[in-house]
């Protein structure tokens, strides 16, 4: 296993098309790793790569089935996208599966290349989805470096308040609020950054009128 | 007598003794057949003691009575004068008459008396007739002979009326006993002819083989039956010509059995008529044995089921009808079940042929790679094969018969197969213990796969929608006990309610929303039809179970191989 590829996690029951799926997946130049179960796939979840990456899941499984699985990464952080493959989709777990925000669902059996397309869009939705994780990290990282007190003016600085109200209100000169230490061109930039990372503006009710 | 003197007195009265004792003697025997109920050791000992006292009387003295006769006096009797005995000497064997007369009195005393307990006015008219009348004459000869001897009476001895009564008597009973043969003669032509009337009615043959000289006499209906002619001989290598070559095994055994033990003789077979049209016979019959219990003769009759044996081939045809409409419905209901267990091989196919044909386009193909592949996809393929081949054969209308005996829990193997995607749909889990060894039953697959399958599909319908994981579980279960291969099936949903406890079986029986309530039926029939059988309870724990038990198949070897795969 290449440990940089993209990754394409194979989860069904079924040993040939475990068999059948990894070998397409890996001559389309991925990585594939197969689970028999959606038990064996939740156990060793936490420890896999953060790479593009993507599920192929069969909806019909001994235990937990595949919509199941999906209920069950829904709150996790890795946001997998799922692919649905089944023998015999019936419309009500169809609907479910994308409302739950599947990829796609496919009916055994598949044109091979539809699968592949599938995967190919699944692990780009998953790459903006790491991209965007990314960006989130490296603001949160910023974020780190400030102090306590260089916090508090950011909060007040994202408010849109001016410099100059800013010093007054937590008294302190006017030349101290520039946050270099941000290393963004203007404050806009640094609204949207502060955004990403959830980072809440202060909102000191009934001292500042907007 | 008129004897002119002792001497020839005595000597007539010798031989008087012998036909004397020659007439008892008869008269013991007529009562011993006639009553049938005297003891044997009593009538020897009054034939001997009459042979002995007639052999005295020819050996010792002038006569038995007699050592030495003096003089004979004349008297006058009926007008007519007679001689008799004057004075004389006793023989010392004289004791041996009375003797002989008391043990013969008490001989027909005894079967008198044991006659007469027996009941019925017949038996009585016979004691009082011949019994009677001959222990009277004995009475009678004795105590005359007695009085003679001891001169107490100047008679003659006289016997010749007395007796005339006696053979009255048997005579008597012996015009009745001619005049009832004639009747019974005739009443039993009357009821021959009655019995012939009703077997050509009824169309049954009466035969009777003789086991010794391996003749068979039959009624002319019987020659009909079997296509023989009217004088034609027939014994038992002829009549297994007749028999069919494949029924004649079963033939042969039934009469083996009925003469090894048994006693009574049931078959059916088919006969081959000279014209070559077969014919369904049933027969019976009884063994008769000689007293030293050897069998002599094999009597019975012989009916024409032909028709019958048309009507019941045409109701099996029907049922085997039924069977496969309802097999075919099932298999309907899991058309969606079936579809994705045959997408699972054809998808895989699908893929790897990509994968193959790309690395072939690319010019590159991987040379482990490939063949990998191509068998992957052949296995694939024949998984897909089996599916449809199953599904052909539940789908045929007459199920092929299988020459091999069927093992049990193949079929299983390959019911649960077939229902894999309905098992993990439906969230349960089916449990199989095939037991240590093999169990194999003589009976069609396809009508076994059929009972199973209706049962695992009931365990599965059983199963309530939100339990927990126990209560999904599905177990069947192989065993074997006396001959009989058993399959229990239990499932641990809320067991069979009393209101359908007796009619579970019962045709249009079923608590299923848009259930036929044919399955169990159908089932049922079809384990009895293989000699087997369907039942179900509650288990105590809670749940449902079904034992379908099937006879063994005989003669196999049912341990496993010691390579077997034994779990």
């Amino acid at each position: 296993m290449d440990a940089t590829l993209p990754t394409v996690y194979i989860v069904d029951d079924d040993a040939s098309i475990r068999r059948s799926l990894i070998r397409l997946v890996r001559q389309a130049g991925l990585d594939a790793l197969a689970y028999d179960s959606a038990e064996a796939f939740l156990g060793s979840v936490t420890a896999l790569p953060p790479l593009p990456s993507c599920l192929v899941v069969d909806l019909q499984m001994p235990g937990l089935s595949g919509l199941d699985l999906q209920t069950r990464l829904t709150p996790t952080p890795h946001g997998f996208p799922i692919i649905f493959i089944s023998g015999n989709g019936d419309i009500p777990s169809t609907v479910q599966a994308m409302k739950q925000g599947a990829v796609t669902f496919l009916t055994k059996p598949f044109d091979p290349d539809d699968l592949l397309r599938a995967v190919g869009e699944a692990l780009e939705k998953h790459r903006a989805l790491l991209a965007a994780e990314a960006g989130r990290q490296e603001i949160r990282r910023r974020l780190d470096r400030l102090t306590g007190r260089e916090r508090e003016i950011m909060a007040w600085v994202i408010t849109g308040a001016l410099n100059k109200q800013i010093a007054a209100e937590l008294d302190i000169a006017e030349q101290t609020v520039k946050l270099e230490k941000m290393q963004v061109p203007s404050v806009a930039e640094l609204v949207r950054l502060c955004g990403r990372a959830d980072f809440a503006p202060a909102l000191p009710a009934g001292r500042i009128r907007p | 007598m008129r004897a002119t003197s002792p001497d020839s007195y005595s000597h007539i009265a010798q031989w008087q003794h012998f036909w004397t004792g020659l007439a008892m003697t008869f008269c013991m025997a007529f009562v011993h057949f006639y009553f049938g109920s005297g003891r044997t050791w009593l009538l020897g000992a009054a034939v001997g003691l009459r042979v002995l006292a007639v052999m005295a009387n020819f050996t010792t003295g002038q006569n038995l009575h007699i050592q030495e006769l003096l003089n004979l006096r004349t008297v006058a009797f009926l007008g007519e004068e007679v001689t008799i005995p004057g004075e004389l000497v006793l023989n010392p064997w004289v004791r041996l008459g009375p003797l002989a007369a008391l043990v013969q009195f008490l001989y027909l005393l005894d079967a008198s008396v044991r006659l007469w307990r027996k009941g019925g006015w017949d038996r009585k008219r016979r004691v009082l007739l011949i019994g009677v009348s001959l222990m009277a004459f004995g009475i009678y000869a004795s105590v005359h002979a007695a009085m003679m001897v001891a001169d107490l009476v100047q008679l003659p001895m006289i016997m010749s009326l007395p007796f005339l009564a006696v053979v009255m008597g048997m005579g008597y009973e012996l015009m009745r006993d001619v005049l009832r043969s004639a009747r019974l003669a005739s009443d039993l032509q009357n009821s021959e002819h009655r019995l012939s009337l009703a077997a050509n009615a009824a169309q049954f043959a009466i035969w009777e083989w003789n086991v010794l000289t391996e003749e068979i006499h039959v009624s002319r209906e019987g020659r009909q039956l079997y296509g023989l002619g009217a004088d034609e001989p027939f014994d038992l290598p002829r009549f297994n010509q007749v028999v069919h070559p494949d029924d004649r095994w079963a033939v042969q055994q039934a009469i083996q059995l009925a003469l090894a033990g048994r006693g009574s003789y049931a078959v059916d077979y088919r006969a081959v008529l000279p014209d070559g049209t077969e014919r369904w016979i049933a027969a019976s019959g009884v063994v008769e044995r000689t007293a030293g219990g050897k069998p002599k003769l094999l009597r019975g009759v012989s009916i024409d089921i032909t028709s019958r044996e048309a009507a019941e081939t045409e109701a099996a045809a029907h049922r085997m009808e039924l069977a496969h409409l309802s097999r075919v419905g099932i298999l309907g209901e899991l058309a969606g079940s079936i579809a994705h267990e045959l997408n699972q091989p054809l998808a895989a196919i699908l893929s790897n042929a990509q994968v193959a044909r790309r690395s072939l386009g690319v010019g590159q193909p991987n040379p482990s790679e490939m063949p990998e592949i191509l068998d992957d996809i052949a296995a694939d393929a024949k998984r897909a094969g089996s599916i449809i081949h199953g599904m052909r054969a539940m789908f045929k209308k007459e199920a092929p018969p299988d020459p091999q005996p069927v093992e049990v829990n193949e079929c299983i193997t390959q019911v649960t197969s077939l229902l894999h995607s309905e098992i993990i749909t439906r969230k349960a889990t089916v449990e199989h213990t095939p037991g240590a060894e093999r169990h194999k039953v003589k009976a069609g697959r396809v009508e076994v796969q059929q009972v199973l399958l209706n049962l695992v599909l009931n365990a599965l319908d059983a199963l309530t929608p939100h339990a927990g994981e126990g209560g999904r579980r599905i177990e069947i279960v192989t065993t074997s006990r006396n001959g009989k291969i058993i399959v229990t099936v239990r499932d641990h949903g809320p067991g069979i309610p009393d209101s359908m406890q007796s009619r579970l079986f019962d045709p249009f029986a079923s608590t299923k929303p848009g259930g036929l309530g044919l399955g169990l039926a159908i089932s049922r029939r079809i384990a009895h039809n293989l000699g087997g059988s369907l039942t179900a309870e509650n288990h105590p724990e809670g749940g449902a179970i079904f034992l379908f038990s099937l006879p063994a198949a005989e003669g196999e070897d049912n341990a496993l191989p010691e390579t077997g795969n034994m779990p």
